[in-house]
């Protein structure tokens, strides 16, 4: 573990710029910008981040041999062993089944559309859509800064996938756009990088290390801004005043003031926590991000392992934010719902390179199921490599110290090929403050994962009966300490 | 089953009054603006907006300024101003003045689509003298027009298209010039149909629709059309496309040639003032030599080219669709028939209730493709599949998994025969090609691609009130030599886009 603490390289002001939505202008750190205090030690936030991966899991080949201590299970040749490395701070959770355990349409739209909501979804095909907010919204609204949204990522095909944005819902079939691209949570977490063409003069100096602009140009920056800021809510707010207007249209102009507002609350509060243990930018390799800036989804930088390297690249800057206390949860969506990544596997090499979605349902089918016993196998290397993957990310938190403080959620928007819902896998990784077992494989019996997301909500928010999506106020006791 | 008429006209829509641009109609209408040379590409970086939860990603439920999208403007913005304020030369690429108040009324007509009021010059102007105090090497001129720019290109008045005037009231002649150039161009009225607007040129139906016309044969029109149909007919999955190495005759390069064929199709379609029947009923194709291959034809050169299909029978005969909704070399029949049925006669067909869908079997010994369906659906769903999809999926029987054609299936004769329910009734039919003649005769394939076009125009929903607008533009596709245009111009003409319903609070 890199001991942060001692070789601690501070956000800088720069960060908070970029955050705002200014260009990068390679500003030092500013003096003027209080660095406040770690947060108190009885009020210590606690961070959730929600993972959902696709098309199922290979069930025989997927889970430890036996519910239990997790010490000794995760060496008996199942894809949960790419987690053993992590195993004294995870909880996996068998037994977990969607409000609709089984597909009534398109098992996919539908598995995603619940699977962080917890709530049966309504719609048909692949337009199939939540009836109610997602988790991490629930969280973010109780917890995270006015104006501070969930981080919402994506690995995959997200603008043209068949059934792509489906995760994160502020509301019933209000769904969140998300983030494919990590270096826009990079720019934002650090400000290093400028958009192209913009001519901003960055000084290029490294992370953390300040620039050569000086202050008051820093602080003339901030003034425009200001009075740009002003004009334009002065604007919305005479908009707003037309009578003609429906209630939904003010709402929406409503929805843009906030978000300059907030944008502006976000520069006060932003890099609050610099002093915290763990916000750093070590372990950041800033020349990754810094490549990825005009990267764009293809077939073919996904594939063989081009996905789980962006998977990776969030979870390390989301271990970041949590640390820097730039955000409190996010999610990431993992595959498309028909996922088409092609995962070059021993056993799909065999195949011809399937792409995941028809692997899953062992035949080239977006709609058929078939036996192919070749798939099947290669499910369970892509299986193996989605765990190693996790580790690899989950080790990102680990580095920062969160085990304590957080919880790492993963699962699937389907149990396994077939589009069955019951049973559904959850690897847990973090006690959330201490609520949550860890190092144990449990049994929750048949229990929602809105139970499961009861439990996870009053160990963010404090919130003691939440009643979350549809799970009538239970929570799950097998997975509680 | 769908609403009231043939087509389902079952949206939800918001009749909101402020319809934020999309991010490439902000990137071409920067472009426009500031009087570029290429563009800015800051748009690739903007958040999306939600596809496939509405008929098309402009959708005014999917396009909104929020927490994540405010960063993404305010950050470009800032960035495309310091590019053309980086020096004093530069600025003048964008308005070739030093006076601010020319700088303020001509840049601020361009960026908010209309003349500005008294009160936003003094609101600029005041903004100006701020910013030209600012420091830099610029002059004074540059700094404050820069912080004018940077305003404006966040302002309300520049993110959306509004659409002020009371329900049921014209629109305005200048948001008649924009809603045209937002749809018809995907950008932000030139300097000339500003002109125009300021003199009143799209106030009249007529006028709008003159306008219009001349609009439609701009190439940009192709373009902005070509990006409706390619949402409509799922041309981008063309490039998720994967088949078992085992599939004779399939290679992955045939996914760049039927992106590429599809768009050229849709173009020819609509350049060539051909209509919904065409798209329907014509032997026309593209093909580049792998795809050529597909058809027996010869390749001919390397590229695209336009081929005559003798034996096919518009868009859903061409191999693309074909091997889109297709498993390995089979016909994928269900959803050959779903999209169908959903995209060309807009029906809605849901799940049947509370029945978990069991997943297609394997295709037996003497079986044909079309009996194992058959076998599947019996107990499943069986009026919709058996009476609205089945029929529709059967009469692809003659094509294969990549669209070749075929006489047999599993050594048995493929049958291709059915009959289905239109709105003006049932229609009997031996083939994939009877069916679309029947359907291309009939309204409700062209009323359903009006409910399209109209929603993507108008960016929302379309709802049963209406649907009388929706038939008399049906009615128009429908009658002999009915093209995309004249339906085009026909919507420009109806209440609906002249007007604005909708949105009492």
């Amino acid at each position: 573990m890199i001991e942060y603490s001692k070789r601690r390289k501070t956000i800088n002001r720069r960060a908070f710029l970029y955050g705002a939505g200014t260009i990068a202008i390679g500003l030092p750190f500013l003096e003027g910008l209080p660095e406040r205090s770690a947060w108190a030690a009885n009020a210590q936030p606690i961070f959730t981040f929600f993972l959902c991966g696709a098309c199922g899991v290979e069930p025989k080949k997927f889970w430890p041999g036996s519910t239990g201590a997790l010490s000794g299970l995760l060496s008996s040749g199942k894809a949960v062993d790419a987690l053993a490395a992590q195993a004294a701070n995870l909880l996996i959770v068998k037994g977990i089944q969607f409000p609709l355990s089984g597909p009534s349409g398109c098992g996919h739209a539908q598995g995603l559309s619940q699977a962080l909501t917890g709530k049966t979804p309504t719609g048909n095909g692949n337009q199939a859509t939540a009836t109610g907010p997602s988790v991490d919204f629930v969280i973010s609204k109780a917890i995270n800064p006015t104006g501070t949204d969930p981080m919402t990522l994506y690995a995959g095909n997200v603008k043209n996938g068949f059934i792509a944005d489906r995760l994160s819902f502020d509301d019933s079939a209000r769904v969140r756009a998300s983030v494919d691209n990590p270096y826009k949570l990079y720019q934002k977490l650090t400000g290093l990088a400028a958009p192209a063409g913009s001519g901003g003069g960055s000084t290029g100096g490294s992370a953390g290390g300040g620039g050569t602009v000086s202050n008051p140009q820093a602080e003339e920056l901030i003034k425009k801004r200001k009075s740009v800021n002003d004009t334009i809510r002065a604007e919305l707010n005479s908009l707003m005043q037309n009578p003609k207007l429906s209630s939904a249209d003010v709402q929406r102009l409503k929805q843009h003031f906030d978000a300059i507002r907030d944008s502006e609350t976000t520069m006060t509060t932003m890099g609050t926590q610099m002093a915290a243990v763990g916000c750093t930018l070590d372990g950041v390799d800033t020349s990754v991000y810094q490549a990825l800036s005009s990267w764009k989804y293809n077939a073919t930088n996904v594939a063989n392992g081009g996905i789980e390297n962006i998977v990776e690249l969030h979870m390390g800057l989301v271990a970041l934010a949590f640390a820097c206390d730039y955000n409190r949860t996010g999610t990431l969506q993992w595959g498309d719902g028909t996922d088409h990544t092609v995962y070059q596997t021993p056993a799909n090499q065999t195949l011809g390179n399937w792409n995941f979605h028809y692997i899953s349902h062992r035949t080239q089918s977006d709609g058929a199921v078939g036996q192919n016993s070749t798939a099947e196998a290669a499910h369970a290397e892509i299986d193996v490599v989605r765990m190693t993957t996790l580790a690899k990310g989950l080790k990102h938190f680990a580095d920062r110290g969160l085990q304590n403080k957080s919880v790492v959620v993963w699962t699937n928007h389907v149990a396994e090929g077939n589009h069955s819902m019951k049973n559904v896998p959850f690897v847990l990784w973090g006690n959330a403050g201490g609520v949550l077992k860890q190092g144990q494989y449990v049994d929750a019996a048949g229990a929602t994962n809105g139970q499961l997301y009861n439990t996870i909500i009053t160990a963010a928010t404090g919130n003691a009966s939440p009643n979350f999506g549809s799970s009538g106020g239970k929570e799950i006791a097998a997975v509680k300490a | 089953m769908g609403s009231s008429g043939p087509i389902a006209l079952s949206g939800k829509p918001l009749y909101s009054r402020f319809l934020r641009l999309t991010n490439s109609q902000w990137e071409n209408t920067v472009h426009d603006v500031l009087k570029l040379s290429a563009p800015t590409g800051q748009s690739d970086q903007f958040l999306h907006s939600v596809a496939n939860t509405t008929d098309f990603d402009n959708n005014e439920r999917v396009v909104l300024v929020n927490n994540d999208t405010w960063g993404d403007f305010q950050g470009a913005a800032e960035a495309v101003v310091a590019k053309v304020t980086a020096t004093d030369q530069a600025l003048k690429a964008v308005v070739n003045t030093t006076d601010s108040a020319t700088f303020i009324k001509t840049f601020g007509r361009r960026a908010f689509r209309r003349d500005l009021t008294t009160a936003e010059v003094t609101t600029y102007t005041a903004l100006y003298q701020q910013g030209s105090s600012y420091s830099g090497s610029q002059t004074a001129f540059t700094k404050g027009a820069a912080l004018v720019m940077t305003a404006m290109l966040q302002s309300p008045h520049f993110l959306y298209r509004t659409e002020l005037g009371d329900n049921g009231a014209p629109l305005s002649s200048y948001e008649m010039a924009a809603k045209l150039s937002f749809w018809l161009w995907n950008t932000t009225p030139s300097d000339a149909m500003l002109d125009a607007a300021a003199k009143g040129t799209f106030d009249s139906a007529d006028g709008a629709q003159a306008q219009a016309k001349t609009m439609l044969d701009d190439p940009a029109a192709t373009k902005a059309i070509r990006e409706m149909h390619s949402q409509l007919y799922k041309i981008p999955l063309l490039d998720t496309i994967t088949k078992d190495a085992s599939v004779q005759g399939y290679s992955d390069g045939l996914k760049a040639e039927f992106t590429g064929a599809a768009n050229s199709f849709f173009d020819y379609i609509y350049s060539k003032n051909l209509g919904v029947r065409d798209i329907l009923t014509t032997n026309v194709g593209f093909a580049g030599p792998l795809t050529a291959a597909l058809y027996g034809l010869p390749a001919n050169g390397s590229g695209i080219q336009q081929v005559t299909l003798s034996d096919r029978s518009g868009w859903y005969s061409q191999a693309p669709f074909l091997t889109q909704w297709a498993i390995n070399a089979a016909p994928d029949s269900i959803h050959r028939g779903v999209r169908v049925a959903m995209d060309s006669l807009c029906l809605e067909l849901g799940p049947p209730s509370g029945v978990t869908l069991p997943p297609v079997p394997a295709q037996e010994a003497n079986q044909t493709n079309r009996e194992r369906y058959e076998n599947l659906t019996n107990g499943c769903g069986r009026p919709c599949h058996t009476i609205y999809i089945n029929p529709v999926g059967f009469s692809f029987e003659q094509y294969d998994g990549i669209g070749r054609f075929r006489t047999t299936d599993n050594g048995k004769p493929v049958d291709t025969s059915g009959s289905y329910p239109f709105s003006d009734g049932e229609q009997s039919f031996k083939d994939s090609a009877e069916l679309m003649q029947e359907i291309a005769k009939g309204p409700q394939a062209h009323q359903c691609w009006s409910k399209k076009l109209a929603s993507y125009a108008l960016e929302r929903d379309i709802v049963d009130s209406e649907r009388p607008t929706v038939e008399a533009l049906g009615a128009v596709s429908q009658a002999s030599g009915g093209s995309l245009k004249q339906v085009m111009l026909a919507l420009v003409q109806s209440q609906a886009f002249r007007t604005h319903v909708g949105g009492a609070q």
